[in-house]
C-alpha cells in the first residue's frame, strides 16, 4: 500500500473533521502491515505540519487546526493497546518526556514518546503545560535514564535552561537530556542557549540518541 | 483575592464553591494568548424541558456528575462575563479564562443571541490550579424565546489521553506478568508430573504383585498411595490444561463427532459414582442426534466436568438430567441437577481459574477449581457459550450452546483481532 496515498487520505479526513474516517485509514494501514512508526512519521507528522501551514496561510481556521489535533490524538489513543502489546520486550530504560512551562503543543513529543516506548523504553509522558518545578520533582523521584524536553514556541526557553541546569546540578549531572521541537528548528541559537546533551532534529535522530544511552541502573 | 502565580496578562479567575455560587471574579494578568475555538464540539447534555425549572436544573447537574453548570446573563459585555458560574467542582478550584479569549467568547455569545439557538462548543486551555490544563466541553440552551439567559453545563477533560496512555500501559504490563506466571506454573507443574507418574505406576505394580501378602491396614495404605497419586495426577493435568489454554495454546483437533455417543459415554463413566450415591442419572435426546465439527477429546472433558460436578454436588435420591438437542444452526447440551446450587455471588466467579464456589461437595469429593474454567475456555474455543442457572438449595442447570460449524478463515480472524484492538476508545 502506498503510504503517500494513506497520508493524503488522512489529511483530507482531518480537513473534513472526520474522526471516524481517520481512524479507519490507520486501522487499514496497520492491517496492511505498515508499522506504527511509519504511520507516525509518514502519515501523522506530515499531515499535522500541513495543517499548521494551512492555518498560517489562513486557509483553515484555528478551530479546524484544533479539531485536527484532537482527531489525531484520538486516533493515537485508539491504538495504544496495539502499541504497548507490540513493544520490544527487552527493557531499555526509563525516560521522562515532556513539554516545559506553558508550552501547549504536545502532539510531537507525544508521538516521540510512543516511538521510543516501542523500542523497549518505559516512557513517562507528562504532556503539555508542565510547570518546571513539577518536572524537576518528577525527575528527582523517578530517576530516569533519559530526559526529553520539547519546545514548539521559544517563550519557555528560560524555563528549559533553568530546568536543565537544575537537573544537572541538583539531581545528577550524568542524566542525559535531549531537547527538540519546532522552536529549535526555527531558532538555531536556542540549543546553545538552553543547553542539553543532544538536539534531536527529528524522530529518527531522537531514536538514535536513545539507542546509544547507557542505562546506569539495572 | 485569589490569583494564580502561573498567570500574567488580563484574564478572569472564577472561583467556584461546592454550593455552586461564584465567590470572586478577578481580572488578572495572563502570560500568553490562549486559543478559543467556538466551532468545535459537540455535546448537548440537557433538553429544553430540563431547563425550565432553575432549581431542578442545578440539582440535575449535580446528580449528573458534570464538571460545572453555568448561567449566562446577556445584558452587556462586561456583565456578560461576570458569569454566574455555578460549580459543582471541589472547593478551592480555580478556572482561568485568558483575557484574549474574552472578546472572542463575547462575540460568539452575541452571535448566539442573534441566532436564538442552542449551541455546544469546547473551550480549550482553561487552567485550573490543581491540574495543568483542561478542556471544557460546553453546551447551552436558551431559557425562553426572548433569551434573557443561557444555561449550560460543562464537562472538564483533564489530560485524559495521558491517563489513558498510562492505564493501557499498566494493563498490558499486568497481562504480560500474568502470562509469565502461567508459563512458570506450567513448567513447574510439568516437572511434577513425572515423579507422580512413577509413584502411581509403582504403587499399581505393588497392588497387583504383593497385595495378597499384606494385611488389611497395609492394603488400605497402599490403596491410599495409589488413589492420592491418581488424584494428584488429575490436578496436574488440569493445571497443565489451564496454563496451556491461558498461553493461547488451546489447540483443537476437530472432526465430525456424533455428540450423542460422546454424551452416552460420559454418562456411563459417571454412572458408577452416581449409583454409589443413589443418584438417578438420566439422558434425554430431543430430535435427531447432532453430528458436529468438534474436538472429541476436549468435548469429552467438557461433558465429564459438567456431569462429574453435578454428581459431586448432588445429594442422594436426587436426579441429574443430561439433555441434548439441536436445530439447523446450533446444538444445545444441558446438565441439570437437584443439588446444592450456586449462590448469586459464586455464579460470577465459578468460571474463573482457581476459584471455587463456597458449596461443599456432598460426599467429601475434592477439586482445585479449574474444571469450569477449562470448560468455558474449550467452549469459547469452539465458538460456543456456556450459561448457568442456579438457585441455592434447588439445583443448577449448565447449558452449552455450540454452533454447528463456524470455522473462521485466517483472514477473518486477523480482521477481527485488528478490529478488537482498534475499538479501544479514549475514556
Amino acid at each position: 500500500m502506498d503510504i503517500q496515498k494513506i497520508q493524503k487520505d488522512y489529511l483530507s479526513g482531518l480537513l473534513r473533521g472526520d474522526r471516524h474516517q481517520c481512524h479507519l485509514i490507520v486501522k487499514d494501514a496497520l492491517y496492511e502491515k505498515i508499522s506504527l512508526q511509519e504511520v507516525y512519521e509518514q502519515v501523522f507528522t506530515p499531515s499535522m505540519i500541513e495543517i499548521g501551514r494551512l492555518w498560517e496561510i489562513k486557509e483553515i481556521s484555528i478551530a479546524q487546526e484544533h479539531l485536527a489535533t484532537a482527531i489525531t490524538q484520538s486516533v493515537i489513543s485508539g491504538f495504544y493497546e496495539y502499541l504497548f502489546s507490540n513493544k520490544t520486550p527487552e527493557y531499555k530504560g526509563k525516560m521522562i518526556l515532556t513539554c516545559v512551562g506553558d508550552e501547549l503543543h504536545e502532539l510531537g513529543p507525544r508521538m516521540l514518546a510512543d516511538l521510543i516506548e516501542m523500542e523497549g523504553w518505559d516512557v513517562q509522558y507528562l504532556g503539555a503545560n508542565m510547570p518546571m518545578d513539577a518536572i524537576f520533582h518528577i525527575v528527582m523521584e523517578e530517576k530516569p535514564d533519559l530526559v526529553g524536553l520539547s519546545a514548539t514556541v521559544k517563550e519557555n526557553k528560560e524555563d528549559i535552561k533553568q530546568l536543565i541546569k537544575r537537573i544537572k546540578e541538583e539531581h545528577d549531572p550524568g542524566t542525559p537530556i535531549m531537547v527538540g521541537g519546532l522552536a529549535y528548528k526555527i531558532f538555531p541559537d536556542l540549543y546553545e542557549y538552553t543547553g542539553g546533551d543532544f538536539l534531536g532534529n527529528n524522530f529518527e535522530e531522537a531514536l538514535k540518541f536513545a539507542r546509544k544511552v547507557e542505562i546506569k541502573r539495572s | 483575592m485569589e490569583t494564580d502565580s502561573n498567570t500574567k496578562g488580563r484574564g478572569f479567575i472564577i472561583r467556584c464553591t461546592q454550593e455552586g455560587i461564584i465567590k470572586d471574579i478577578i481580572r488578572n494578568e495572563l502570560k500568553q494568548e490562549l486559543p478559543f475555538d467556538p466551532e468545535e464540539n459537540i455535546h448537548y447534555y440537557l433538553d429544553h424541558q430540563s431547563l425550565i425549572d432553575h432549581k431542578r436544573f442545578f440539582a440535575q447537574v449535580r446528580e449528573s456528575g458534570a464538571g460545572l453548570a453555568w448561567q449566562l446573563n446577556l445584558k452587556g459585555k462586561e456583565e456578560t462575563m461576570a458569569l454566574t458560574f455555578a460549580a459543582v467542582l471541589e472547593e478551592e478550584d480555580l478556572l482561568v479564562v485568558a483575557a484574549e479569549n474574552v472578546d472572542k467568547i463575547l462575540d460568539y455569545y452575541e452571535d448566539l443571541i442573534k441566532r436564538n439557538s442552542p449551541y455546544a462548543n469546547k473551550i480549550r486551555d482553561i487552567i485550573q490550579r490543581s491540574f495543568t490544563r483542561n478542556i471544557i466541553r460546553n453546551s447551552g440552551l436558551p431559557k425562553n424565546a426572548e433569551i434573557e439567559t443561557y444555561h449550560g453545563i460543562s464537562t472538564i477533560n483533564n489530560q485524559l489521553t495521558n491517563v489513558q496512555r498510562a492505564l493501557t500501559k499498566k494493563n498490558i504490563e499486568l497481562k504480560r506478568i500474568d502470562e509469565q506466571k502461567n508459563e512458570y506454573l506450567g513448567m513447574a507443574v510439568h516437572d511434577l508430573r513425572n515423579p507422580i507418574g512413577t509413584i502411581m505406576g509403582y504403587s499399581e505394580i505393588l497392588k497387583e504383585e504383593i497385595e495378597k501378602n499384606l494385611n488389611d491396614e497395609q492394603k488400605e495404605m497402599l490403596d491410599l498411595i495409589y488413589s492420592s497419586s491418581e488424584y494428584m495426577l488429575k490436578i496436574i493435568d488440569d493445571f497443565l490444561d489451564v496454563s496451556k489454554i491461558q498461553l493461547g495454546n488451546l489447540k483443537l483437533d476437530k472432526s465430525l463427532v456424533n455428540l450423542e455417543e460422546l454424551v452416552k459415554q460420559n454418562i456411563s463413566i459417571n454412572l458408577i459414582v452416581a449409583q454409589q450415591k443413589d443418584i438417578n442419572l438420566e439422558y434425554i435426546l430431543i430430535g435427531e442426534a447432532p453430528v458436529v465439527m468438534v474436538d472429541p477429546g476436549k468435548m469429552n472433558q467438557v461433558l465429564n466436568n459438567l456431569i462429574g460436578n453435578s454428581v459431586k454436588f448432588s445429594p442422594s435420591q436426587s436426579s441429574i438430567t443430561v439433555t441434548l438437542s439441536s436445530d439447523y444452526e446450533k446444538v444445545m447440551m444441558e446438565v441439570a441437577d437437584e443439588g446444592l446450587g450456586i449462590s448469586m455471588e459464586d455464579k460470577e466467579k465459578i468460571f474463573n481459574s482457581y476459584q471455587q464456589a463456597e458449596t461443599k461437595s456432598t460426599n467429601g469429593e475434592k477439586g482445585e477449581g479449574l474444571g469450569l474454567a477449562i470448560v468455558k475456555k474449550i467452549i469459547k474455543g469452539h465458538g460456543g457459550v456456556i450459561q448457568v442457572q442456579s438457585e441455592e438449595g434447588k439445583g443448577s442447570r449448565f447449558t452449552v450452546w455450540l454452533p454447528k460449524d463456524r470455522r473462521k478463515t485466517d483472514k477473518e480472524q486477523d480482521l477481527s483481532e485488528i478490529k478488537a484492538m482498534s475499538d479501544t476508545r479514549p475514556i
